[in-house]
């Protein structure tokens, strides 16, 4: 075929700026260590690494949330912990001071420590995080969880709220409490009833926490009874007869009547359940739940048996110190002071399981973060292996690519040169 | 005949032929040139009785190696690698905009969810919020950025339309000059003007890398030239003028007219092709548009579903949240031609449905025609529902005022302006930041029984919702998200408005009980387990706005275990429910749901009301940060991000695609041109060998002038 000189020359041309092009793109490629350089280079791979970049970049927020509920899940847990002591020396405390040899001075002495350990629960209960934000105070965090509005009475000025915080694309994990749910949801008596001894008492009579068999009887009653006594001391030895009355129907629950007089249709025996089933010829209930009282009821003296209720540990210990502060002498002061210790212990043991099963729940959501935490360092390492084998460049491949393009164009070069020093022209003389 | 006369003719012929070959050497590096070379022919012979003798030779013409079919097949070649070739300049523009890693909209869309990460992990920290509130500005910004980076490759290509038919123009005019020399010429030599037809052949050529053209030779040797679908530019001697004018669907774009007689008349972009117009035409309308708008539906979508979620918040001043991005509204232009009064107003009914595309509502009379442009999927609509407003793709097109006339018509872009008008909103600040939920739950401390009370959540207008019909006339309504029941007994009433957390749709026909409909995100879709039904459900349009009752106190107190009353403003009087210890209850009032699980016992009292100074609450703010991997776009399938890597592929794809059809199409000109110029072309060594056989010829044709000088010096020796 005839060529042209332009020809000639235009291919000649054009295959050295094809190189030389294809060069400058590989050593663009290999300054910036990227396969890709624009989308056009690989627009499936661009795509994904935008993709996959989104999900580095929510792991790593998730890495960074996992951290800060750790934080806060710590400090919880140390506040709690000193929470758990605090009660812990308490009841240590309360035992003592049902030492049957102490004097009243030496209960003063302890409700004067009790008086202490008052202040620094209700200054842990008002703790605050690195942010100066309440931990337990719900959503309100800005807000002091616990003010004491008069002596021993402390309200919660708080919420319900639980602060969560997003540590994986499908957990988020609860990072603080309510106050209300550690030191105010704590329920008194055995956590089903309350048994309360009459403040008017005479007799010796102490009763125990009680026995729940079926807590279900138990709600469908009217959950507010009355144990009275009578102690008949006209014979030898004295005969003590008790009556149990709904205070809702005002009606004795043994005779299904209105509450006739002493004596009463159950005789008493000291230590022995009172049980709340019908007996005998008794009209039929069957409440689930019975208590003994252990001592000597004095005629006229009352137990009351209600539903246990909330009782915040503020008033617990406040209780307390006040029952302690009260100088006993009598028989009648000293089951006074052993019913309230009673009901103390089993008060500050039931505060101690609300706590611990919150450190628990604390816990167990620490555990779950740190493992998120690891997970969550696996994903990006992954996310960033990944984005690397989608756009960054096969160094070794396009070094020997450029090589091989240098020697290509190197031939090129010369090829040219010859092709163009040949012309009939320098043949002519 | 002497044999001088023979030899001067072929001294002549010699020189005719060094001649054209000078003319060849000298213009071997001419565009256009082709290369020319004598058509020798002998003189004739002249009868005697011992037959004819030769009379010498002469030179017939000038003849210029030229091959119609393949100058066609190069010029056809060339004008569509131009356009192939402008496409990939003004796409790699795009491509290059998209490309930087750290100035596309990814980081910036990243670092703003990364901020509101930040702000849910610490919801009072005014540090935290404050850089939530640089990192939407970030995120304005950079639409803003990226959208003006279009907006000047948009101008830009209006620019270029406007230059190149203005260089078309004066073409135009030089070859109709050239068609006039050429006849002149024609007509006066009787032989082809080489040279000339060579510079309107080139004319025409350059002419093609700005626009395909078809060319017609008369018989009289000029040519007529027409672009589009047979607008003629160049007709013998004169020139026409092409014009750009605004397009009558919409000012912003430059339509290319044809100018006669004082009115312009727009070409369709369509039937340009070619050359360096057709490139710009086709990058408009087949990638400028689709990416502008894609673009544009991502900043859309971000808007409309973190506003929608913010207003449903509280600050730390306790004040529900406002808008946070403000967008602009969908460009509704009417047709520079329409005789009737008629405005259209288009607003967005849901992000989630929107496309890239965008539309032309045309007036049938008496109905309307809807074209999607991207795929020309038709929508016929009634006047009626214009009137009343009716929800196509995502978008609401109302009959705003006037009347139309038949074949009016109305340009809508939805998207396309959104992302350059994307902006903070001036009420965004650390403190206006809405990271609370505006309600709590509180349960009451004398509570006897184990009943607990979940936080309490403000319904989303994401929540799934089902609306089940439980006879031809009611229906049931139940936040499948939340699991309450937000109304039972509705009364049906066909086309009636139907309003939930925040979106309003509309079922038409005749549903059966039995009938169940679902509302999931906004995007409408019907479930018939009953019997076969006719009826249909509309897309859903949002509006979010809280309910005016949501931060009023609502006590629900329970009367049993297994029964409870409702009381608080917005609540009916005397509102009761039955309530089982396994299955808890989900309740709804006032646009919160709440979810009671335990045991209750009677006297129980639960309360949901304000959340006054909940200032380390950060539902709203988990929700919000929950937005950046839902799906809130093309119709419930990608989030922004994916949103955004489609725009990054589809403009990569198509830049990729241009590249590949560009190179392939430089080698078939290249081809071509090989060809065409092994007929046409210069070669140099044949030049060379050329002027040596003139040369020789010369001295051959000179010798015998000699040898016929000394033949007659012979003769004239005779004598002496």
């Amino acid at each position: 075929m005839r060529i042209s000189t332009t020809t000639i020359f235009e291919q000649g041309i054009g295959g050295i700026t094809q190189q030389t092009s294809d060069i400058a793109k590989l050593q663009n490629q290999i300054n910036s260590n990227k396969r890709i350089l624009t989308p056009s280079d690989d627009p499936i791979a661009s795509a994904r690494v935008l993709q996959v970049s989104q999900s580095q970049s929510l792991t790593e927020q998730y890495t960074k949330n996992s951290q800060t509920a750790n934080d806060a899940l710590s400090l919880r847990e140390s506040v709690l912990n000193d929470v758990t002591s605090l009660i812990q020396n308490v009841r240590t405390l309360a035992v003592n001071a049902g030492n049957a040899s102490l004097n009243n001075s030496d209960r003063a002495t302890i409700a004067s420590e009790l008086q202490s350990q008052y202040d620094t629960l209700l200054g842990l209960a008002n703790s605050t995080d690195g942010n100066g934000q309440y931990l337990f105070s719900g959503f309100q965090g800005a807000t002091k969880p616990f003010s004491q509005t008069s002596a021993g009475v402390v309200a919660y000025n708080g919420d319900d709220g639980e602060r969560q915080i997003q540590i994986s694309p499908s957990r988020q994990v609860p990072v603080s409490s309510s106050g209300a749910d550690i030191f105010q949801r704590i329920r008194n008596g055995n956590g089903t009833f309350v048994t309360t001894a009459g403040s008017t008492n005479t007799g010796t009579g102490v009763a125990d926490l009680g026995v729940v068999a079926d807590a279900v009887k138990w709600n469908a009653s009217n959950r507010d009874f009355t144990i009275k006594f009578n102690q008949d001391t006209s014979v030898a030895p004295s005969v003590t007869t008790y009556d149990i009355v709904d205070n809702v129907t005002g009606n004795s629950l043994l005779t299904g009547l209105a509450p006739a007089a002493a004596p009463y249709p159950r005789t008493y025996t000291s230590a022995t359940s009172i049980s709340l089933k019908s007996q005998g010829s008794e009209p039929a209930f069957d409440f689930g739940t019975s208590l003994t009282i252990e001592g000597q009821p004095a005629t006229g003296d009352t137990f009351s048996v209600k539903s246990s209720a909330n009782q915040d540990i503020f008033t617990t210990i406040n209780n307390l110190i006040a029952t302690l502060k009260v100088p006993t002498a009598t028989g009648t002061g000293n089951a006074t002071l052993t019913n309230q210790l009673n009901k103390t212990l089993t008060s500050l043991d039931l505060t101690q399981d609300v706590v611990l099963s919150a450190r628990a729940v604390g816990g167990a959501a620490l555990n779950e973060v740190k493992t998120q935490q690891d997970t969550n360092d696996n994903l990006v390492l992954q996310y960033k292996t990944t984005i690397s084998n989608l756009q960054d460049l096969d160094i070794v491949q396009a070094y020997s690519q450029s090589t091989l393009k240098q020697t290509a164009l190197q031939a090129a070069l010369k090829s040219f040169s010859q092709t163009q020093s040949l012309s009939l022209f320098n043949f002519i003389q | 005949m002497s044999v001088f006369s023979i030899g001067i003719s072929g001294l002549n012929a010699a020189q005719y032929g060094l001649t054209t070959t000078g003319h060849n050497i000298s213009n071997v590096n001419t565009d256009g040139y082709h290369r020319q070379s004598i058509v020798q022919e002998t003189n004739g012979g002249v009868g005697t009785g011992s037959g004819f003798l030769g009379q010498g030779t002469q030179v017939a013409t000038v003849k210029r190696s030229y091959d119609q079919l393949l100058e066609t097949q190069l010029t056809a070649a060339q004008t569509q690698a131009a356009q192939l070739s402008n496409y990939l300049d003004n796409i790699n523009q795009i491509d290059n905009v998209l490309a930087d890693s750290t100035a596309g909209l990814s980081p910036a869309l990243q670092d703003f969810f990364s901020a509101v990460g930040d702000v849910s992990s610490n919801p009072s920290d005014v540090s935290s919020r404050q850089s939530l509130v640089s990192s939407a500005n970030t995120l304005a910004t950079r639409f803003q950025s990226l959208a003006g980076q279009f907006d000047n490759v948009r101008q830009a290509t209006n620019e270029g339309i406007q230059s190149t038919v203005t260089t078309i123009n004066s073409l135009a005019k030089q070859i109709a000059t050239l068609n006039d020399q050429i006849l002149n010429q024609n007509s006066t030599s009787g032989q082809p003007p080489n040279d000339l037809l060579d510079q309107r052949d080139h004319l025409i050529s350059q002419l093609n890398d700005q626009v395909g053209t078809r060319v017609i030779t008369q018989s009289d040797g000029t040519v007529n030239v027409a672009i589009g679908n047979g607008q003629q530019i160049v007709v013998s001697g004169q020139s026409f003028q092409l014009v750009t004018v605004n397009s009558i669907d919409d000012p912003t774009r430059l339509d290319v007219a044809f100018s006669y007689g004082g009115t312009n008349v727009a070409i369709p972009n369509a039937s340009i092709t070619g050359g360096a117009l057709g490139g710009y035409l086709d990058f408009r309308s087949n990638s400028l548009d689709a990416a502008q708008n894609s673009l544009g539906r991502v900043a859309l979508a971000v808007a409309q579903t973190l506003n929608n979620q913010h207003v449903l918040g509280q600050d730390l001043s306790g004040n529900l949240g406002s808008a946070i991005f403000n967008v602009s509204t969908p460009l509704t232009i009417a047709n520079a031609v329409n005789t009737g009064t008629a405005v259209i107003n288009t607003t967005i009914a849901n992000a989630q449905n929107l496309t890239t595309s965008d539309y032309r509502l045309d007036f049938t009379s008496p109905n309307y025609v809807l074209t999607r442009l991207s795929d020309k999927t038709q929508t016929t609509l009634s006047a009626a529902q214009l009137a009343a407003g009716v929800t196509v793709d995502g978008m609401t097109l109302k009959l705003g005022s006037g009347t139309p006339t038949a074949l009016d018509s109305f340009t809508i872009q939805p998207t396309r302006a959104v992302a350059a008008n994307f902006t903070v909103a001036s009420s965004l600040t650390a403190n206006t930041l809405a990271a609370a939920a505006p309600i709590r739950s509180n349960a009451s401390l004398s509570n006897l029984g184990t009943g607990k009370i979940s936080a309490g959540s403000v319904n989303a207008v994401t929540d799934k919702v089902t609306l089940t019909f439980t006879s031809a006339t009611t229906f049931d309504v139940v936040d499948n998200t939340s699991g309450a029941t937000l109304a039972t007994a509705q009364t049906y009433t066909a086309g009636g408005n139907i309003s939930f957390n925040g979106w309003t749709t509309q079922i038409s026909g005749t549903p059966v009980s039995g009938d169940a409909f679902t509302v999931d995100a906004a995007v409408t879709n019907k479930t018939v387990s009953g019997v076969g039904s006719s009826s249909a459900i509309a897309e859903a349009a949002i509006a979010v706005t809280p309910n005016a009752n949501l931060k009023q106190t609502v006590t629900i107190t329970f009367t049993s275990p297994t029964a409870y009353t409702v009381t608080g403003t917005g609540v009916p009087a005397s509102t009761t429910g039955t309530y089982s210890a396994t299955n808890g209850a989900a309740i709804t009032f006032n646009g919160w749901s709440a979810k009671i699980t335990g045991s209750p016992q009677a006297g129980d009292v639960f309360t949901i009301g304000a959340n006054t100074t909940g200032v380390s609450d950060n539902r709203n703010v988990l929700a919000m940060a929950g937005l950046q991997t839902l799906k809130t776009l093309s119709g419930g399938t990608a989030s922004y991000q994916t949103s955004y890597s489609q725009l990054v592929s589809f403009v990569g794809n198509k830049a990729n695609e241009v590249q590949v059809m560009s190179k392939a199409q430089d080698t078939l000109v290249a081809t071509t041109k090989a060809t065409q110029q092994s007929l046409s072309g210069v070669n140099l060594d044949e030049e060379a060998a050329n002027l040596l056989r003139y040369q020789q010829a010369y001295q051959a044709s000179g010798k015998l002038i000699q040898i016929a000088s000394s033949l007659f010096a012979s003769i004239l020796a005779i004598g002496n």
